[in-house]
C-alpha cells in the first residue's frame, strides 16, 4: 500500500491529475471521517481535507520516502488532517455531527434500537465536551484504527502522551454513559 | 469487590477499552472475575462497550466524490498564485540545478578517452598549457 502510495505521489509530482484523483480516492473518506470527528462538522471537515490534498499536490515534488523509518504517505496525510482539524477547533466552535436518523436495524428489538439511538446522542454530547486533542485521540484510535504508536505519530506527541489523552477521553465518555444510565 | 479493585478495573478499562478479549491475559482474567462478582463492575464494563458501540455506529462515513475533491484541490492550487509560484519556483530551481549539473558533467573529460586526451582537455580548461 505504501509503495503504491509512493508511486502515486511520484506521478502526482510530475503533474499527473489522474494519479492525484486516485490518491484522493484512496484516502479521502478516512480523512474526512477523522476531521469530522474532531471538528464536529462535515462541511468544515471537507474543507480541511481539501486543504490537505492541496498541500499534497504542492509538496509532492519534494516528497522523499526515507529508509527504514521512511516517511509514510498515509501517515503524513493523517498528521496534516489531524493538525488542521485541531487548529480549526480554535476558530470554530465544535458542534456535534448532524445525527441523521440511522437506518433501522431489523435484527434488534425496537427497545434496543431506542437505547442505541440514545447512546449515540449521549456520546455526541460527551464528545462535544472533550478537549479537541482528546477527540483527536479517540478518532485516531476508533475511527482510523491506529495503534497508540501510530496515533502518537499522527499527533506528533510521545506514545505516553497519546495514551494519556486516550485514557482521559475514555474516562469522560464512560462516566457520561454511566451518569446518563443512572438518571 | 474492594474499592481498590474497582479503581484498578476502571483504570484498566480506560487504558485498554471495553473489549476484554483485547486485554493482556492477566488483566482480562481479573476483569472477567470482577464482572461475575459485581454488578457495578459489570455495568462499568458495559458502559465502556456502549461507548465503543456508539462510536462505531456514529462513524462519519463519506459518499464517494473523490474526483470532485481532487479537482477542487487542484483548482484551489491554481487560484492561489503564491502557491502556484512556490511550486513553479521549486520546479525552476530543480531545472536550473539540472542544467548546471549537465553543463558540469559535459565539461568533464570522457572516461573512455585516451589519457593524453583527458590531460589535454584538462589543460585546455585550466589554461595550464601556459604554465608549462
Amino acid at each position: 500500500m505504501e509503495d503504491a502510495d509512493d508511486e502515486l505521489l511520484a506521478q502526482v509530482a510530475r503533474g499527473d491529475g489522474v494519479a492525484f484523483s486516485r490518491l484522493v480516492a484512496l484516502h479521502r473518506g478516512k480523512l474526512i471521517a477523522l476531521a469530522a470527528r474532531i471538528v464536529g462538522n462535515r462541511a468544515v471537515a471537507e474543507e480541511i481535507v481539501q486543504e490537505v490534498f492541496t498541500r499534497a499536490w504542492i509538496h509532492a515534488p519534494r516528497w522523499r520516502p526515507q529508509g527504514d523509518g521512511r516517511a509514510n504517505v498515509t501517515g503524513w496525510l493523517v498528521r496534516v488532517a489531524t493538525n488542521l482539524a485541531i487548529d480549526q477547533t480554535r476558530r470554530v466552535h465544535y458542534a456535534p455531527l448532524d445525527s441523521a436518523p440511522e437506518p433501522i436495524d431489523t435484527s434488534i428489538s425496537a427497545e434496543q434500537q431506542l437505547m442505541a439511538d440514545d447512546d449515540r446522542r449521549r456520546l455526541a454530547a460527551a464528545l462535544a465536551a472533550l478537549p479537541p486533542r482528546q477527540r483527536a485521540a479517540i478518532a485516531l484510535t476508533y475511527d482510523q484504527g491506529l495503534s497508540n504508536a501510530a496515533g502518537a505519530e499522527a499527533m506528533a506527541i510521545s506514545v505516553g502522551a497519546f495514551e494519556l489523552l486516550l485514557v482521559r477521553a475514555r474516562r469522560t465518555l464512560r462516566q457520561a454513559m454511566m451518569e446518563d444510565k443512572a438518571q | 469487590m474492594t474499592p481498590n479493585e474497582m479503581e484498578e478495573l476502571l483504570d484498566l478499562l480506560d487504558r485498554h477499552g471495553g473489549r476484554l478479549e483485547n486485554w493482556p491475559a492477566e488483566a482480562r482474567a481479573k476483569a472477567e472475575a470482577w464482572r461475575q462478582d459485581s454488578a457495578v463492575a459489570a455495568r462499568q464494563i458495559a458502559a465502556m462497550r456502549r461507548v465503543e458501540a456508539a462510536l462505531a455506529a456514529s462513524h462519519p462515513g463519506v459518499p464517494d466524490e473523490a474526483n470532485a475533491l481532487a479537482a477542487r484541490a487542484m483548482q484551489e492550487h491554481q487560484n492561489n498564485p503564491q502557491r502556484m509560484l512556490a511550486r513553479r519556483i521549486s520546479w525552476g530551481v530543480a531545472g536550473a540545478l539540472a542544467l548546471v549539473a549537465g553543463v558540469y558533467v559535459g565539461s568533464l573529460p570522457r572516461l573512455d578517452a585516451a589519457p593524453s586526451d583527458i590531460v589535454a582537455a584538462a589543460l585546455d580548461q585550466s589554461g595550464g598549457r601556459d604554465v608549462w
